[in-house]
């Protein structure tokens, strides 16, 4: 079977092959061979060269799927090459309209930029509150914004759109 | 002792006081709020009273309703835990004049040790050091000189009426007093209109030392040694340790006395805690007092052997101390992680949402205080504190070993943890050597930081993550087929059945 995988932001073309508990993944010229079992649902135990990797499938709070190997967070979006199937990666990349999204449930404690305020990346453009913190969300890209979609005091859910920027 | 106890809280704490109240052969009762309809100090305990809506203000903050409720279930007593009502002087004193046990310090104790500046002066009456200096403005550049040489460099200016920062300066050397006070002036002037600038000691890379101290009604009074609490991020505790990582009986002994001298002097009976500066010279300052349980308290316990919770509960009950300062013995070292549902790859984000999976660790030496269980939806009206892990060996290095093989054991699904956040801190060799102060935590993100942008993953994780994610999704794929039309589906039917007779 023939995948397109995002490891970690890079994208990679990848021929897998899945039977009997052994897995083959083939990436870039380079076989990697697994044993492969399923203890609980979602729980892998994946053997490298004898090597256990143990591998527990989360999903990110933006909905990316992400792999937790013995502690050490990976995403992996997956694809199939024919179907075109598959989950999308984290954000929306740099270039066009961006919309911000609560990152928890919570409140918004403040509003720091109006639309049609220039912003720079990674600058600030709301305030969230949830479990007595306050947490900055800011903006990916530089740009301006294109609109405020909450109001202070407003209390949103996880991956409500907040503010858009263009 | 008691027949029936109310724990006026939530989370780790109401379950850490249940399970004191269930070995004295107490019966528990719970208060809850509506997000904790479901929460495990409601399942655990032998009743349960609902208080109010979901924000604390509307529920546990709620004096009355916690002392109704008491009067309904025929508690005699009420452990208000920390945080919440446990250092509110006015509930102590409720609770007392409806005829129920505060299990705790007197509302008079509370009320002086809450306040900062009466504990300075309680510390000062009963010969505890307190951070050299003046509140006093000072008058000119020939004052502060005479005070800078009095308490001893550097000094800390700052400003009368400040905060953050600003009119602040260290000063190192008498020479450099004249220029800095101008500037400090000229700052508190223009950030607060005062240009009133005050004098302290300046005390470098502090330590946060802080001393358990047990009291009972009729007068003993014993201290079970430190703990080190530098490990801080935004003034919150992050990890303790017991005993702390300097090690040193001689300064634990001082500063043990010290505290019991200053409970003696407020009065002070049931279980408390003295906060201390200490610095690089192991000169000790006192700070403040917490008249309360502490987060921190099991690793004192695991060290001691000693069950502080039991002891607070008996104390209330009038009962006297059965242990003599002079039996009091530390063996090995214990350390703490509080784990938070926060994210450390995005700022230490709040995280909350459903566990939709935990696998907590075992083994030998490790003991952890949780609130939580699969399935449970943490809420985000509280303290995002899920669960305490602690860890004990005979030596700091042992305990540090186990800590690491407890938190790799600890398996959190569906929300972020500052679990790796912790594996990381423990490999630091700077706090493997025991170099920490109030301002490691700052450091050792800045050096992580650093050290991120070179590292890459020179083994296989990358494959077995990709592994496991392709796996997941052909499996996923198949469902999608197989939960397609009818038509198709029968096909795939026939070729399974084709499949089974072929596999005969």
């Amino acid at each position: 079977m023939k995948l397109e995988l995002e490891i970690d932001g890079q994208m990679i073309e990848a021929e897998f092959v899945f039977a009997d508990n052994a897995a083959q993944l083939t990436l870039g010229g380079e076989t990697h061979a697994a044993q492969v079992s399923e203890p609980e649902p979602g729980l892998f135990t994946v053997i490298i060269n004898n090597r256990v990797y143990r591998c527990a499938l989360e999903k990110t709070p933006s909905g990316a799927a992400e792999v937790i190997v013995n502690c050490k967070r990976i995403s992996v979006a997956v694809r199939d090459k024919k179907h075109l199937r598959g989950q999308a990666g984290e954000g929306a990349g740099a270039s066009g309209r961006v919309s911000l999204t609560s990152p928890m449930p919570g409140k918004v404690v403040r509003v720091l930029l109006n639309a049609g305020d220039e912003v720079a990346a990674h600058q600030g453009v709301l305030v969230v509150e949830a479990m007595k913190m306050q947490n900055e969300v800011q903006s990916p890209k530089a740009g301006k914004v294109a609109e405020i979609k909450v109001a202070e005091g407003q209390t949103v859910n996880t991956g409500e759109v907040l503010a858009v920027i263009e | 002792m008691f027949h029936k106890i109310l724990i006026a809280n939530r989370g780790e704490i109401a379950v850490r006081l249940i399970r004191a109240c269930r070995d004295l052969g107490v019966s528990p009762v719970a208060v809850y709020s509506e997000a904790d309809r479901q929460a495990l100090h409601v399942r655990l305990a032998d009743e349960a009273y609902f208080i109010g809506e979901s924000p604390a203000s509307q529920s546990y903050l709620l004096g009355e309703k916690i002392i109704d409720a008491a009067r309904k279930s025929g508690a005699e007593a009420i452990h208000p835990g920390y945080g919440f009502l446990s250092e509110r002087e006015w509930f102590a004193r409720a609770v007392t004049e409806a005829g129920i046990k505060f299990i705790g310090p007197s509302p008079e104790s509370i009320e002086m040790m809450g306040d900062k500046t009466n504990a300075r002066v309680a510390a000062l009456k009963a010969g505890a050091p307190i951070v050299p200096g003046t509140t006093e403005p000072l008058s000119d550049e020939a004052g502060a000189r005479r005070v800078a040489a009095e308490i001893g460099y550097p000094v800390m200016l700052k400003a009368s009426a400040g905060g953050g920062g600003k009119g602040m300066r260290i000063v190192r050397s008498a020479e450099e007093i004249g220029a800095a006070l101008q500037m400090a002036s000229a700052e508190a002037q223009s950030a607060f209109g005062d240009p009133s600038v005050y004098i302290e000691k300046f005390i470098e890379r502090p330590r946060h030392i802080e001393i358990q101290v047990v009291a009972d009604e009729h007068g003993n009074i014993i201290h079970l040694g430190e703990r080190e609490c530098s490990v801080q991020r935004r003034h919150q505790k992050v990890i303790e340790e017991c005993p702390a990582s300097f090690n040193d009986p001689a300064l634990r002994a001082r500063m043990g006395q010290a505290a019991v001298e200053i409970a003696r002097a407020a009065d002070y009976f049931s279980i408390g805690t003295m906060e201390f500066l200490v610095d690089a010279d192991r000169n000790f300052y006192f700070l403040e007092m917490n008249t309360r349980l502490q987060v921190e308290h099991p690793v004192t316990e695991l060290v001691t052997g000693i069950d502080l919770v039991r002891e607070q509960i008996r104390i209330a009950a009038g009962e006297k101390l059965t242990i003599k300062q002079e039996d009091v013995r530390w063996e090995g070292s214990a350390i703490e992680c509080r784990v938070y549902a926060e994210d450390p790859d995005r700022n230490f984000l709040p995280s909350p949402g459903r566990i939709t999976r935990l696998r907590t660790p075992s083994g030998p030496g490790v003991r952890d205080d949780s609130g939580v269980y699969e399935g449970w939806e943490v809420p985000l009206f509280y303290d995002p504190m899920i669960s305490k892990l602690a860890a004990w060996g005979a030596t700091r290095g042992e305990a540090i070993a186990r800590m690491k093989r407890a938190l790799g054991e600890y398996h959190v699904g569906g929300i972020r943890t500052t679990i790796p956040f912790f594996l990381s801190v423990l490999d630091d060799e700077e706090f493997a050597r025991g170099e920490i102060d109030t301002g490691y935590i700052a450091r050792f993100l800045e050096r992580r930081k650093a050290k991120a942008e070179t590292q890459n993953n020179n083994d296989d994780t990358q494959i077995a993550a990709a592994i496991a994610a392709a796996i997941n999704f052909t499996k996923q794929s198949k469902t999608n087929v197989a939960a397609a039309p009818a038509e198709r589906s029968s096909k795939w039917k026939m070729a399974g059945r084709t499949a089974a007779l072929n596999n005969r």
